[in-house]
């Protein structure tokens, strides 16, 4: 085949790298496919992570376990606690029961919904 | 019977075909600001058909395909929004773009260089223009120019002998020959 003209050569070498990618165009489609949920991390051999997981120290699940442990009877102390002042407050006699001091209008817990003096006034003119 | 193929690894793919996808996806015409939608549309869909690949077509000539897919549905969308916003009446895929538009490449680059490789490269037909490209930019061979654009080895080769002498004599009448007295060229 003929040789091409030694501007055309030159033509196409500029052509390639002036349309070749930047690393950072790379860097950046690839950091747009993986959150487009693309796995793009090395791929991983599953064998390897089952045994990764498998060769965990065994301090590190003592600890999980423990935690876990403490966090269950944190929640069951706060649940029970919450439950026996229900209990208290349901139960004719006991403490709370009566409860003087429970809203029973508007006015007494939104207190600039209780007629002020002035617009007392106010009303008695009209 | 042939040997399995080994699966294609998405990583590997991408690190060895990225800029190959890049350029082609550009000097098919797509402006620089959309590039990275593209390339990111060409990626999806090689991790979606991952395991389809069979080994059949080179790596790049699959590629290719979706390349020149994406590249097609995107002009589209653009070619739908501009005629809204003009009110002109839209056209269809990359085809009609090819045949009314030389390469894209003066468009997008500045560069004098790419300036006259435009200015040669539009006197060809859109067939010769692409087989041309593919063989001297890409460095693609005959038989993965064959697979991309449907068509046998030999009609490849006749293509690009063509291609290359047209455009030798185009570029030498347009811009002289350094290797002859009174070039022009650099």
């Amino acid at each position: 085949m003929s040789e091409l003209p030694r501007g055309l050569q030159n033509a196409l070498g500029a052509a390639r790298r002036e349309l070749s990618p930047s690393d950072t165009d790379r860097a950046r489609v690839w950091q747009r496919l993986a959150e487009a949920g693309v796995q793009t991390g090395e791929p991983v051999e599953l064998g390897a992570r089952v045994r990764a997981i498998g060769d965990a120290p065994a301090k590190r699940g003592g600890t999980v376990v423990y935690l876990a442990a403490a966090s269950v009877a944190i929640a069951a102390g706060v649940l029970g606690y919450v439950a026996t002042k229900s209990w208290q407050g349901t139960e004719p006699g006991r403490a709370g029961a009566s409860r003087p001091n429970a809203p029973t209008s508007l006015a007494s817990v939104v207190p600039s919904a209780a007629p002020s003096a002035n617009e007392a006034k106010d009303a008695g003119h009209d | 019977m042939p040997p399995p193929i080994p699966p294609l690894q998405f990583d590997a793919v991408y690190r060895e075909h990225f800029a190959f996808v890049w350029r082609t996806a550009r000097y098919l015409g797509v402006p620089r600001g959309e590039l990275e939608d593209v390339a990111q549309d060409v990626f999806l869909t090689v991790q979606r058909k991952l395991s389809d690949y069979d080994g059949r077509v080179s790596v790049k000539s699959w590629l290719y395909g979706f390349v020149r897919r994406v590249v097609a549905d995107h002009r589209r969308r653009y070619r739908r929004k501009e005629s809204k916003l003009r009110g002109a009446p839209e056209e269809q895929g990359l085809d009609a773009y090819e045949s009314t538009q030389p390469t894209p490449l003066a468009t997008l680059e500045s560069s004098e260089a790419l300036v006259r490789l435009d200015r040669v490269l539009a006197l060809l037909t859109a067939e010769k223009r692409e087989t041309f490209l593919l063989a001297e930019l890409e460095e693609m061979t005959a038989a993965e120019i064959g697979e991309v654009m449907s068509a046998n080895v030999n009609t490849v080769y006749t293509r690009l002998r063509a291609a290359r002498e047209e455009i030798s004599v185009h570029y030498t009448k347009m811009f002289g020959n350094p290797n002859t007295p009174g070039g022009r060229d650099e």
